[in-house]
């Protein structure tokens, strides 16, 4: 499957040689993706790249939160902002961080 | 108990940090009009150490330029001179944050990775708000907690007992700093910015990130500070020392001007934008 760069995760394998613009090998077919990798990606202004998998794995990983992570996250944040929650901004803020500390931690 | 004045700290000035001699001459070179980027260029590349990170740093992900660039002139050309200076300023900036002690119970890496999201948070506000320069953004976040390093510095015994008293009473430090001394860690990062000849705009926003309106006329500049640092305490990215959010200021979100809806994108932004950075940040 094609995956935008920042779709990329370390730990997926790469399906076919990437190349930059002057068709110089960045990583060989059958790679598995590190960080480091990524980065040299992003570096040489590649957008795109071809993992092996369905995408299929995604999802279904999705179906099955870590329910006991979420409810601490959401503990955490919330007594950090115990006394400044009357402000709406405040709470939208709380409520996106919540969100992206899931997605991060997951 | 009587509380500890500033003077103390003032006593001491001489022993303040200093930035290399190199970073110093750069200052006053972007301050001349009449320089050029081939003088700027002869002074970074006397400087083997800084001419190898200043081509690491422009050639990082977080610049995002397409090709390499692997000439102290061509990155000059690219970046322009203010850019430049920020960018050494932020390199400097690594070693004086690890050359720091250790307060036990603050961490220097938690400390940093505050202000490194701090920064992060203040470049992508800046965009969002169209702000002209939003790597002078980048730099005050970074530098926004300095006042802290030198409180850690020279207040080995008060420090972590200002610390330990805003976690037991789950406010932020500067009240515990209010109550236990007679001025504040941005009172403290003043004092530094001064002694190191920063432009005032990052002088008025360091001593003003928690009372954004009286960074006047830098008001503008200190909200995005301000809010930068409720957002990267939100996303739990490093710790300065308390773990508590500040209330944001309602002039201060007037002022920027923007929506309850930016809020989400901008987080989201700022994610992406720090795991760019900080690996790269740790390797210097």
């Amino acid at each position: 499957m094609r995956l935008h760069l920042d779709e990329l995760k370390p730990g997926m394998r790469v399906a076919k040689p990437v190349l930059n613009a002057q068709n110089i090998l960045l990583i060989k077919g059958g790679t598995d993706l590190t960080e480091k990798n990524i980065l040299t990606l992003k570096t040489w202004g590649v957008t795109h790249v071809v993992v092996e998998g369905t995408g299929q794995e995604d999802a279904l990983s999705d179906e099955i939160p870590d329910q006991k992570g979420d409810v601490a996250i959401e503990k955490r944040l919330k007594e950090k902002f115990a006394d400044v929650l009357d402000n709406p901004v405040m709470v939208e803020i709380m409520r996106t961080a919540i969100c992206q500390i899931r997605k991060r931690e997951r | 108990m009587k509380k500890i004045n500033l003077k103390r700290i003032i006593r001491r000035v001489d022993d303040l940090p200093t930035l290399p001699m190199t970073v110093l001459k750069i200052t006053e070179l972007v301050n001349n009009p009449k320089s050029s980027a081939r003088d700027l260029a002869t002074v970074i590349t006397d400087d083997q150490v800084l001419t190898a990170r200043l081509l690491r740093l422009v050639n990082s992900a977080f610049y995002g330029f397409p090709q390499r660039i692997s000439t102290v002139t061509g990155a000059i050309v690219l970046l322009g001179f203010d850019a430049i200076r920020n960018l050494l300023l932020t390199t400097s900036l690594f070693d004086f944050f690890s050359a720091s002690q250790k307060a036990h119970n603050v961490s220097r890496e938690e400390l940093w990775d505050h202000s490194l999201g701090c920064a992060v948070g203040a470049k992508v506000i800046g965009k969002r708000i169209r702000y002209d320069k939003v790597e002078e953004l980048f730099v005050a976040g970074l530098l926004h907690d300095i006042g802290k390093i030198v409180e850690m510095l020279f207040l080995p015994d008060v420090f972590p007992r200002a610390v330990a008293l805003a976690k037991a009473e789950h406010t932020l430090l500067i009240h515990a700093e209010r109550s236990m001394l007679e001025f504040t860690h941005a009172d403290v990062g003043r004092l530094l910015a001064e002694r190191w000849n920063l432009p005032s705009k990052l002088v008025e926003v360091i001593a003003g990130h928690h009372q954004p309106m009286e960074a006047d006329p830098f008001a503008l500049e200190a909200s995005v500070i301000h809010l930068a640092d409720i957002l990267c305490r939100a996303l739990c990215r490093g710790s300065g020392g308390d773990s508590t959010v500040p209330e944001l200021q309602a002039e201060a979100w007037e002022m920027l001007q923007m929506e309850t809806a930016d809020i989400g994108p901008i987080m989201e932004e700022m994610e992406k934008e720090f795991i760019d950075i900080s690996p790269f940040t740790k390797t210097v």
